[in-house]
């Protein structure tokens, strides 16, 4: 193509790769040089021989190969990020949404734990753990035909399932894993040019097959079946780009921890640049991706944080102004909107679900009042409220009041997902994309650790603070734009993003043993009292009308943006509403139940999985869902290893996860 | 116009769910001739065209071209005997439309490495026939909606096969374009020899390009012939259920088929036979 | 918190700083953060919540009748283990079960405010509770609020002569460890404790205030790094302790046995580590007892003090 270019000047644009390309190359240039600029200084001042040799050792075994790892695994990310995105034609995928980096992760557990691989833990062990998760995610996806959406949706199904499962062995044994839990914040401290070296060999397989996917996986862009009509092998390129790029994600993984973050904003960043082309596109994603994390080091290092532990978080603050400039000037495109995830046909009327449900959800309240370690049959309940049954009283107050709590947390979730999928039009989004969640969640942990007294009006008072407050930002930088969707997501994405690593870095900062901590993070129902559940009631009854109202206009956005004002709605109106509703929901929850995971993101395809498309049947079938998901995540979790405790927030994904999976791979597939 | 059979679908059995799109159909498509695909809504226009273009996955029957059996063939093979252009294409943003029709030459290329001159020369010549040439830097995203069909046209061109399956190209177009691009696909026709099967809607149009129609209904063809002789009264009230006017094009006498806007016979009782 | 070096709290933009209000102990008798107004002059059934609380309880002759993870005790503390065989298991540390807790109808609950100020209010509809804190104010250490802890929870179980017992027969044992060292020319070399993590080369160091310290400075030791931190350790790579020339190095393992120490130290920058060239780290199995009670003080002064006798004399 270059050399058409140079023959035919007429024939083809100007490339912007090289325009772009340069700077961004003498960007990381200039980043590692200034890194390595003081050592370098030192070796030529060195006084005598042994400082010089010290100041080479220095040069050369550390900072050196500190400053290729960062390149070596941003590069990494950021090629990982731009390969996911093409086969799964989605801009907001990355590593982390496959959950690659999640099957990486309990690949380094299962290395700390297992004492046959102690100290093995490196990009093999990963590279078959994450592809391990991306199988499990293409299975329940319907293999390889399966299309890019479903394929998200799965992969994102099956990270939750994955870090759910990091946070039992977590709440199980948080002495063994407070280890873990520190190298999650990234590490990129190299004590030796060796063992780089030795990394270094496990990025040349996906390297050398890169050239070859190339032109396939560019072609994917115009859609399955063009790709096909023009000889592409659609699925062997796809297969084979997602085995590269999980190597890719292994690799980097082992390296520098898992900030998949650098993989989802290193190639929008690039595309905001106004580059297309996968080649380029991969190329440029490696340089600025390697550039991120440096300077994300470099800024680690030079303000003194603490060694190695907070690479993630300043990944997150260089990376996120740029991309919120990005969106606030507006380059960022539109791709085409995405059809539903899944069709399938209802299984009965409302009419029937819908009370079949309420009874589903009376009748396991019931249960988990009555089952514990103690069965307590209802014949005791009479007794207790009578005042005759000391020990059934305590035991119900301990009982009631969770229940309470998961059933009216799980349906403001449920809710606020469902609205915000109509709204974002992106099937992934959830409280948890908006950022709304972990600004919640970052605002009242900061809270929980000032002061260990904290009262629930407080908490309450925070969590809102919090998550209105990233709204707020989220709808103050996209006013612009009418809160267009993909801006809005990619907004959110970044605050989600900034605010997980800031809520990492203050656990991790603040607290030797951040176990205790993330076991509050994942959320639950544990200790809640009646309280809890009566503070949280009123944030659910306010919004149930204002759903009401919401449900039809909501309906008419399905139709596309164009279609609903041209029936009459105003839709920049619809989305600030529906956004600011979800977010209060969202936050409420999140101030009592904590950042409870995949109720917000998955109940909303459940319900319509199980055939409610309208919002009006919708929002309630995925409120219902969502109850009798989070009180049989209360009860399974009080009950199961009794008297260990299994936080809610993992088992909500350890029984959701799964039954999303199971009923994606046997619906039919989904209309592309 | 020689009787060699370029495309031919043997007992076709397509079904979504349970329910027959096609039922054993059988079809074979002259080489080098013109055929139009016509039929009612959900007649299995579309599905015929993507089984035969391999896209569809099938249940029974095989599709074979120039004599072999498309499943035997390797896709890079595939890719060069026949090209597909769907009814709605995703336009990737920031694509030129020299780079849209470079993507034709997939088939073509060695797995790494550049544009060959042969490659070069093949795009450029499907922007000529297209009459692209000059709009070859442009992003396929700026040109108007014909220009965009034709820009899809031309990559498929550059596969450089020998035959071409359009879904609907026309349906998007307001007149001129309409007309500039039968003319295209019949001067692509008779300059090339390139076989072309063509779902329309436009009957007329369907008469002024094709030399042979088809007339689909319910998963099967009723009606195979010159346009002049399926494109009847009879046969499109049989097919459509509507009366319809036949008259004859002043100037080169194809026919024109024109409704009667009289009230619509229900189908229901006109073929439970 | 004056500790806490400045330049951490920038990190959550000022966030993090506000944790500098934190109730922080100003003496032993502040240790106690939160308890229930009335509470059993003699308490007979505890439940402890904590490791080493369910340590001291040993200690002063009155086990628990309910403990959080008493598996996994032998693991981490074992000390007078054999004296906890017949406790009640009440789920994790961070989330107790309640139901196995109210069953046992203690007559004290001990838990920590870190980990349980939330769930004061429940508790206290069980059973008295208290919820003890120890992070020392300058200049003490863990160690001393290990002793303060210890002699408290005498008291709440009316056993205040049996605390100070054992708290003298540590104090003997710390002398014994000191006098040993001193014999063999030890004294006033300088400790660094590590704690081994899953990160390449990165560990966690015992700070200032760290048990450790106060260890260090009852074995007539000095202490590196002296600054203090929140909760006793700050985080640490090989490279800081390239420039440490006289330090005796103890890191406590997070692996069993079978890895060794050389398997451990086999990067570029630790073998230039002086401490390593001239035989001075030790490998302590792994134990949490830099954050126990005095008896695992004691176990910890023991081993450091037989690891630093087998290093070869300071040249």
């Amino acid at each position: 193509m270059t050399v058409l270019a140079a023959e035919r000047p007429t024939l083809v644009r100007p490339i912007p790769r090289l325009r772009i390309g340069l700077p961004i190359a003498a960007f990381v240039a200039l980043v590692a040089l200034a890194r390595l600029w003081p050592t370098w200084h030192a070796l030529t001042t060195a006084p005598g021989p042994v400082e010089a040799e010290a100041a080479r050792f220095l040069l050369w075994e550390l900072r050196l190969p500190r400053v290729l790892a960062g390149l070596a695994a941003g590069a990494a990310f950021g090629m990982a990020g731009a390969l996911f995105q093409a086969v799964t034609r989605n801009p907001l995928a990355a590593p982390d949404l496959l959950g690659v980096t999640a099957g990486a992760q309990v690949g380094v557990l299962i290395g700390l734990t297992v004492p046959a691989l102690a100290g093995f833990a490196g990009p093999p062990l990963l590279f078959v753990c994450g592809l391990g998760a991306a199988s499990l995610a293409l299975l329940a996806a319907g293999g390889w035909r399966a299309p890019p959406l479903r394929l998200l949706l799965a992969g994102g199904a099956c990270a939750l399932l994955l870090s759910a499962v990091l946070t039992v062995m977590l709440a199980l044994f948080e002495q063994d894993i407070a280890g873990l839990a520190l190298w999650s914040g990234g590490a990129l401290y190299q004590p030796g040019a060796d063992g780089l070296v030795e990394a270094a060999c496990w990025l040349l397989p996906p390297l050398v097959a890169l050239p070859f996917l190339v032109r396939g996986l560019d072609a994917l862009a115009l859609g399955d079946d063009a790709a096909t009509g023009i000889g592409v092998a659609v699925l062997p390129v796809r297969f084979a780009g997602v085995i590269t790029a999980t190597a890719l994600t292994a690799f980097a993984v082992a390296l520098a921890g898992p900030i998949g973050f650098v993989g989802l904003i290193a190639p929008n960043l690039v595309r905001a640049a106004g580059i297309r082309r996968l080649t380029a596109l991969i190329v440029l994603s490696a340089l600025v991706g390697g550039g991120l994390l440096l300077a994300a080091d470099g800024v680690v290092a030079g303000l003194g944080f603490s060694a190695g532990l907070s690479t993630a978080v300043a990944t997150a603050l260089v990376g996120t102004p740029l991309l919120l400039i990005l969106v606030v000037r507006g380059q960022l495109l539109s791709p085409p909107d995405r059809t539903e995830a899944a069709a399938s046909t209802r299984v009965a009327s409302l009419a029937v679900v819908a009370p079949a449900l309420g009874l589903a959800l009376a009748a396991l309240s019931a249960f988990g009042l009555a089952w514990g370690e103690t069965w307590l049959a209802p014949a005791r309940w009479v007794t207790a409220f009578a005042g005759g049954d000391n020990e059934a009283a305590l035991i119900l107050s301990i009982r009631g009041p969770r229940i309470a709590v998961a059933a009216i947390a799980g349906m403001m979730l449920a809710a606020s997902g469902v609205v915000l999928q109509s709204v974002v039009r992106n099937a992934l989004a959830g409280p948890e994309l908006l950022g709304v969640t972990q600004g919640a969640a970052l605002a009242t942990l900061v809270g929980l650790l000032t002061w260990p007294l904290i009262g629930r009006p407080e908490t309450f008072a925070l969590a809102l603070v919090g998550g209105l407050a990233t709204l707020g930002l989220i709808l103050l930088i996209n006013r612009r734009r009418r809160f267009a969707p993909l801006p809005v997501a990619l907004t959110g994405l970044a605050f989600s993003g900034l605010f997980a690593a800031l809520t990492y870095a203050v656990i991790v900062e603040t607290s030797a043993q951040p176990a205790r901590a993330l076991i509050w993070l994942v959320g639950g129902t544990y200790g809640r009292a009646w309280p809890d559940a009566v503070a949280l009631l009123p944030w659910l009854l306010v919004s149930l009308p204002a759903l009401a109202l919401l449900s039809r206009p909501l309906d008419l956005l399905t139709l596309g943006e164009d279609a609903a004002a041209g029936l009459g709605l105003n839709v920049a109106l619809l989305r600030a509403l529906g956004l600011g509703l979800a977010a209060m929901l969202a936050s409420a929850a999140v101030a009592i139940v904590g950042p409870l995971a995949f109720v917000g993101l998955l109940t909303p395809h459940l319900a319509r999985l199980v055939g409610f498309h309208a919002h009006g049947d919708r929002l309630p079938v995925a409120m219902l869902l969502g109850a009798l998901l989070t009180i049989g995540a209360d009860i399974l979790g009080r009950v199961a290893l009794a008297p260990k405790e299994i936080p809610a927030g993992a088992l909500t994904a350890l029984i959701g996860a799964p039954y999303f999976l199971w009923l994606m791979s046997r619906g039919r597939r989904g209309t592309q | 116009m020689s009787g060699a059979i370029a495309l031919e679908g043997r007992t076709l059995t397509v079904a979504y769910g349970g329910r027959r799109v096609l039922d054993g159909l059988e079809v074979a498509i002259t080489a080098g001739g013109v055929t139009a695909l016509c039929g009612p809504n959900g007649c299995g226009k579309s599905t015929l065209l993507r089984a035969l273009a391999g896209l569809q996955p099938i249940q029974a029957g095989s599709v074979r071209i120039d004599g072999r059996a498309l499943g035997t063939l390797r896709r890079r093979e595939r890719a060069r005997a026949l090209a597909l252009l769907a009814q709605a294409n995703e336009v990737p943003a920031g694509l030129t439309v020299f780079e849209l029709a470079a993507y034709g030459r997939h088939a073509h290329r060695p797995l790494i490495g550049g544009l060959s001159t042969t490659d070069r020369t093949a795009i450029l010549d499907a922007l000529s026939a297209t009459g692209l040439r000059e709009h070859a830097a442009r992003d396929v995203t700026a040109l108007s909606g014909g220009e965009r069909q034709r820009a899809w046209i031309a990559m498929a061109l550059a596969q450089q096969c020998r035959v071409l399956l359009l879904d609907e190209p026309t349906t998007w177009l307001d007149v001129r374009h309409q007309v500039e691009l039968v003319l295209a696909l019949k001067a692509l026709n008779r300059e090339r020899g390139i076989t072309i099967v063509c779902v329309l809607h436009d009957l007329n149009q369907a008469a002024a390009l094709a030399d042979r129609v088809l007339l689909m209904q319910a998963g099967r063809i009723l009606h195979d012939g010159p346009p002049d002789q399926v494109l009847t009264p009879d046969n499109l009230a049989e097919v459509y259920g509507v009366e319809m006017w036949r008259l004859d094009h002043p100037e080169s006498a194809a026919p024109l088929c024109v409704p009667a806007f009289a009230p619509v016979r229900h189908r229901s009782h006109e073929f439970r036979s | 918190m004056t500790g806490l070096p400045n330049r951490r709290h920038c990190l959550a933009w000022g966030l993090a700083s506000a944790a500098g209000l934190g109730l922080r102990a100003a003496s032993a008798s502040d240790l106690v953060v939160r308890r229930s107004a009335n509470l059993p002059t003699a308490a007979r059934r505890v439940v402890a919540l904590e490791f080493l609380l369910a340590e001291m309880l040993v200690a002063v002759g009155r086990p628990p009748v309910g403990m959080s993870d008493p598996a996994l005790y032998p693991g981490w503390i074992n000390v007078q283990t054999e004296r906890l065989a017949n406790v009640a298991d009440v789920g994790t540390r961070q989330q107790p079960s309640l139901e196995a807790i109210a069953r046992l109808k203690p007559d004290l609950i001990l838990g920590l405010t870190y980990r349980h100020a939330p769930l004061f209010d429940v508790f206290e509809s069980i059973a008295p509770t208290v919820l003890l804190d120890f992070a020392p104010e300058p200049p003490r250490t863990r160690l001393d609020s290990a002793f303060a802890l210890q002699r408290m929870i005498g008291e709440f179980v009316g056993r205040d002569a049996e605390a100070v017992r054992a708290e003298a027969e540590v104090s003997a044992g710390f002398d014994r460890d000191a006098a040993r060292l001193a014999a063999a020319g030890r004294s006033n070399r300088r400790l660094v404790v590590l704690q081994e993590l899953a990160g390449l080369d990165t560990y966690w160091v015992f700070t200032g205030d760290s048990l450790s310290a106060g260890l260090a400075s009852r074995l007539g030791l000095r202490f590196w790094p002296s600054e203090r931190s929140r909760e006793g350790v700050r985080p640490l790579t090989s490279e800081e302790l390239l420039g440490l020339d006289d330090a005796d190095v103890m890191l406590v393992s997070m692996t069993g046995p079978n890895v060794s120490l050389d398997a451990k130290t086999r990067s570029a920058a630790w073998q230039r580590v002086p401490a390593l060239r001239s035989g001075r780290v030790g490998l302590i199995e792994r134990n949490i007892w830099n954050f126990g009670g005095p008896a695992s003080a004691l176990r910890l002064s023991n081993r450091i003090t037989n690891l630093m006798l087998r290093a070869p004399a300071a040249g």
